[in-house]
């Protein structure tokens, strides 16, 4: 969803004091970004809300290409937490990294449409 | 090097074609799109029926709350129709509602590499490599843009940090079962409210592990309720269209073409192949085969193949 808006991207003009930095606020440069613990916090859990339908609609796509639900919507969690953590940790970014729509969709309809097994596609 | 070899209105028809795919598994799962064996074809199916309704509710309470820019609008709107759903018959209580989660035995390690090298399964290696590269591009630089990351020219510096996570999680994630794992545009949302730093993934990374613990109440969620979020994105995914210059009959035809033949086939693959295939041919109709680089023309040899073979009796 397209969003007109750009929020400026604040110098650290308001930085803490990088003495008194806590491990959180030097490993992931929050003042350098102009962001907080609170913010990060407020928008980790708007990102998780956002996203979280397709922890449902994903396993609900591969199942629908004959995978077992159980056992795939564990698998699905799993990689979104995976993902994610990779992202925070590796490219330090607010981006959440799980399966998309539109690639679990080729998946299930391309295993019902042949009859072959779900797993060459990858 | 393959993106560059596809040209334009098929990568922005990619997203048409798959959003209408998308769409149509949203409208079958809700029962308003069934199969009219009679006439041979799709048919409206019972608007009236429970599964239906919860759809359409589901469906406005998604669209008026998104567009209130409501944190968690498709979730908030899946969870209201499965509530509905209870007293309807359609959605069904679980025995518990807590629960360790099912083990990922039946779907782990079930790769067979090999098989994938096939010609009539070259379309799908495409979409594949098409749809993780833009969608991972596209998300960068809208949500890095959001964020006030881009440089005056556009440019993200260390984009290929996402990148290398991104590769990463694609290449781990069909080990398990999940394939095409991507950074996801829904990113947008935290980034609005301030996130900027791989502190807010942290937190969401983790209020996902802990969904785990719920995984009966995940579980019990019916089709029906989470066909509303189908339809929605996947007709959100024609806005790309725009970008295609429709009039002109040698970029439009094969953008729209490529869109229906995905439908009619119910067949992403055989979609994208007769897109490229009538893209190559309208071109060389038209006069204008040097329009067309020597890369496109070479892969249309094994795409003709692949449509014969999908698209003829035997």
């Amino acid at each position: 969803m397209p969003h007109p808006e750009v929020l400026p991207y604040s110098a650290p003009k308001n930085a803490p004091d990088h003495r008194t930095d806590s491990l959180l606020e030097r490993w992931f440069e929050l003042g350098n970004r102009g962001t907080t613990v609170r913010i990060e916090v407020f928008a980790g859990t708007t990102t998780f809300m956002a996203a979280a339908y397709l922890a449902v609609v994903i396993p609900g796509i591969l199942a629908s290409g004959g995978m077992d639900l159980a056992a795939v919507t564990t698998s699905t969690i799993v990689m979104f937490f995976a993902g994610t953590l990779g992202m925070a940790l590796y490219a330090n970014l607010p981006f959440v990294v799980g399966p998309g729509i539109g690639g679990a969709a080729i998946v299930a309809t391309t295993r019902s449409h042949s009859g072959r097994a779900f797993s060459f596609c990858c | 090097m393959v993106a560059q070899l596809i040209p334009a209105p098929i990568k922005l028809g990619l997203s048409a074609a798959l959003g209408g795919f998308i769409a149509m598994l949203g409208f079958r799962n809700a029962g308003m799109v069934v199969a009219n064996t009679r006439v041979n074809a799709l048919t409206l199916g019972d608007f009236s029926s429970h599964g239906a309704i919860l759809t359409l509710i589901g469906l406005a309470v998604a669209i008026a709350l998104r567009h209130r820019k409501i944190p968690g609008a498709v979730l908030l709107a899946i969870i209201l129709a499965t509530l509905i759903g209870l007293p309807l018959g359609v959605t069904k209580l679980p025995q518990t509602f807590f629960g360790l989660p099912h083990g990922m035995g039946a779907v782990t390690f079930k790769l067979n590499p090999l098989a994938a090298l096939r010609p009539s399964l070259l379309p799908y290696l495409f979409a594949f490599f098409a749809a993780e590269f833009f969608s991972t591009m596209g998300t960068t630089l809208a949500v890095g843009d959001k964020a006030g990351m881009l440089d005056e020219r556009g440019n993200m510096p260390g984009i290929n940090g996402p990148f290398v996570v991104d590769s990463c999680a694609a290449t781990i994630g069909p080990l398990f079962g999940v394939p095409a794992m991507t950074a996801l545009i829904e990113s947008a949302t935290g980034v609005e409210v301030g996130g900027r730093t791989g502190l807010t993934s942290i937190f969401t990374a983790f209020l996902f592990l802990a969904t785990l613990l719920f995984s009966p109440l995940i579980l019990m969620i019916p089709k029906e309720a989470t066909a509303p979020a189908l339809i929605l994105v996947g007709l959100s995914m024609f806005a790309n269209l725009r970008r295609i210059d429709l009039g002109d009959l040698t970029e439009g035809f094969p953008a729209i073409l490529m869109v229906l033949i995905t439908l009619f086939s119910n067949n992403f693959g055989t979609g994208i192949a007769a897109g490229i295939l009538s893209f190559v041919i309208i071109k060389i109709l038209t006069n204008r085969a040097r329009e067309v680089s020597l890369g496109l023309y070479l892969l249309t040899i094994p795409l003709l193949y692949f449509f014969w073979t999908v698209a003829t009796k035997h």
